[in-house]
């Protein structure tokens, strides 16, 4: 429209619009059309002011735009895309053509865009697919009424893979000839397909390693959720010794139901919501000014902020002692030794972020400078053990400053001497919640200088790798 | 890398996404990502304002955009291509998370609001209070599709880009642009 009105109707003495002089400006106008518009700037002093204000304007937008940008970088550098991108064409080249592989990989809070009726299409893809034909074990539904177990399928890889985990990889009827190498490879290379998805945390997915096959099982929220693991688990390459059995809860919302209601998150949320401990509640209403008296909203919110941030810690624990006990000595993973890195780096570094958080927003109510504290763990395996105790005393602290919990057996008889001493004082917990969130944080950082140390050593670690960029 | 030598840099890829050969395609993509990836996760940071969600979105758009080009062989214009992708991904996301996340828009936000922030001197507290209200009051009136329009012009896209980024006409970008301008300079009230 612009370029139109001043190709066809420029006049000379006439001043620019501020339409055409933006476009001068981007270099959007053609090549005549531009040299009118620099001639007349260099004639008129009034629309040279006004092109001098549109610039000043877009600088305040620039500057504004970084300013709300700020110094954010990504959190892991880039350092997956390699990685993936790797399994994309590993898995297109096993599958000989051309599959929508990653939109299987969007993460589980992305799927909720996804309409029902996409995914049933997509459940429905995966079990008539050929590639994807049930094999040794049919797919049950039992009874709507009462827990539905689909149990899956073991899935047949297709016939000419050229993962390079198939060199342990069986037929029907070969299955004792399984390596427990190929094993520990598939294994962990399903493990980071869950973790992709975050269903390795709260005990939604297992993978268990057996002597001949690995058992996948789990309880999905719903079918569509099923569905997405199902897919994500069938992208990773299953060979026949996979065996599969998720799980469905009697009644499962619809995806509308679950838009509407929540979901795991929202449950978790949900359920912590809850008064705060009395004897928080007035410590807090004495000591901030009263200009910032919170009311009672407020101390709610406050206090299910740092249970949410507690639980959501132990959650990301569970998740890293079940990796340290599944695949701690598993000094032979390979390449898949990568992605067992990923993995304990991820919940390392959410444990430290939930932790922080919770630390940050404690602190100053309480007035409580956090000391520093942490043991030197001598490996990632170590120092993974010592953050899970902590983190797990540190919820319980959580629960009874912040929860109106009681304070656990376990945790009185712990550190008996002092804590049952404290227990009517609230900064007191407050500052034993503190220093094992120090705690964490300083077990932490030497958990990921061990594992940076660890793995850099191994064949496939980082040190090893082709820095792209 | 300049916007000229990027665009030069992808139309000259072009010729050789049409064979099979997946390491040459796989080096090409790993180009491009390196070429735009800064660009592409700041757009998805504008959107949902989480580092880790935008570099996972952006890692997922240049995932999809190997396996376009695997399929159809090559594209126009892949760097818009991967912007639009990333951006309708960004939209999906934060649509499903704006349900899901009540926490961090009501008790939550309201209840860490009155916390001092433990690691702010009161000096960079007024000074970050004072920023953010000039950028709150120069960005104010600018209606969702100028800002994405300024925001996209920000990160070198061409008009033309942007229209294909946002599915719109090329002269509505012009208008979006040009009205986001003349609100800016009101509000700077230069």
């Amino acid at each position: 429209m612009f370029r139109w009105l001043h190709g066809a109707y420029w006049k000379k003495g006439v001043h620019a619009t501020d339409e055409q002089l933006l476009l001068f400006l981007d270099g959007e106008l053609i090549h005549r059309q531009a040299e009118a518009v620099r001639s007349h700037l260099e004639s008129c002093w009034s629309c040279r002011v006004r092109r001098q204000k549109m610039e000043s304007a877009i600088a305040g937008f620039v500057e504004s735009d970084q300013m709300l940008l700020g110094s954010h970088t990504p959190p892991k550098g880039w350092r997956e895309f390699d990685t993936r991108l790797d399994q994309l064409i590993a898995e297109d080249s096993r599958r000989g053509g051309v599959f929508p592989f990653s939109i299987l990989r969007l993460s589980w809070k992305g799927s909720l865009a996804v309409s029902a009726v996409g995914l049933l299409a997509a459940a429905s893809y995966l079990v008539t697919s050929r590639s994807f034909a049930p094999t040794s074990l049919p797919s049950p539904v039992r009874g709507a009424a009462t827990g539905l177990v689909a149990s899956a399928p073991a899935v047949t890889a297709p016939t000419g893979s050229t993962s390079a985990v198939t060199a342990g990889e069986v037929r029907k009827g070969d299955v004792a000839e399984v390596s427990s190498s190929a094993i520990l490879v598939k294994s962990i290379e399903i493990e980071y397909a869950l973790h992709r998805l975050r269903a390795c945390v709260g005990g939604e997915m297992q993978v268990v390693r057996r002597a001949e096959r690995i058992d996948v099982t789990g309880l999905a929220g719903s079918i569509d959720r099923r569905t997405q693991i199902l897919a994500a688990l069938s992208a990773a390459g299953l060979p026949q010794w996979v065996h599969i059995s998720i799980a469905l809860p009697p009644s499962f919302q619809t995806p509308i139901e679950r838009a509407l209601l929540g979901s795991d998150d929202r449950d978790q949320i949900d359920s912590a919501v809850v008064l705060a401990e009395p004897r928080v509640r007035d410590y807090l209403e004495r000591t901030l000014p009263s200009h910032s008296a919170p009311d009672h909203a407020t101390i709610s919110g406050f206090s299910s902020t740092i249970l949410t941030e507690a639980s959501a810690a132990m959650r990301e624990a569970w998740a890293l002692r079940r990796l340290v006990e599944n695949y701690g000595d598993a000094a032979e993973a390979g390449q898949a030794g990568w992605l067992l890195e990923t993995m304990v780096r991820d919940h390392l570094e959410q444990i430290l972020r939930h932790v922080s958080r919770s630390n940050s927003a404690v602190a100053p109510v309480f007035g409580v400078t956090p000391p520093v504290g942490g043991s030197a763990s001598a490996s990632w395996q170590a120092a993974s053990a010592a953050i899970f105790a902590e983190t797990e005393k540190y919820e319980r602290l959580a629960s009874a400053l912040f929860g109106g919990d009681v304070l656990p057996d376990a945790v009185v008889r712990t550190e008996q001497a002092v804590l049952q001493l404290r227990l009517a004082r609230p900064d007191a917990l407050a500052e034993a919640l503190l220093s094992t969130g120090s705690a964490i944080e300083r077990d932490v950082e030497t958990a990921q200088g061990r594992l940076a140390a660890a793995f850099s050593q191994r064949p496939g670690g980082r040190e090893s790798r082709t820095v792209r960029d | 890398m300049n916007i000229k030598s990027a665009i030069a840099r992808d139309v000259s890829l072009q010729s050789a996404w049409t064979g099979e050969d997946r390491s040459a395609l796989r080096q090409q993509v790993g180009a491009l990502f390196v070429a735009h990836r800064d660009a592409v996760f700041r757009q998805v940071l504008r959107i949902l304002s989480n580092p880790g969600e935008a570099e996972d979105l952006t890692q997922e758009a240049f995932l999809r955009l190997y396996s376009e080009l695997q399929e159809k062989g090559g594209m126009k214009n892949p760097r818009a291509w991967v912007f639009r992708t990333a951006h309708n991904l960004a939209i999906d996301r934060y649509r499903a998370s704006r349900s899901l996340c009540p926490m961090e828009c009501t008790e939550a936000a309201a209840a860490i609001e009155f916390l001092p922030d433990p690691g702010e001197q009161v000096e960079e507290s007024l000074l970050s209070r004072e920023k953010k209200e000039r950028v709150a009051g120069l960005l104010a009136g600018l209606s969702p599709q100028e800002r994405r329009c300024m925001e996209l012009r920000t990160e070198g896209l061409r008009y033309r880009e942007i229209a294909e980024i946002l599915r719109v006409r090329i002269t509505t970008v012009e208008a979006n642009l040009s009205r986001a301008v003349k609100k800016i300079m009101e509000n700077l009230d230069v």
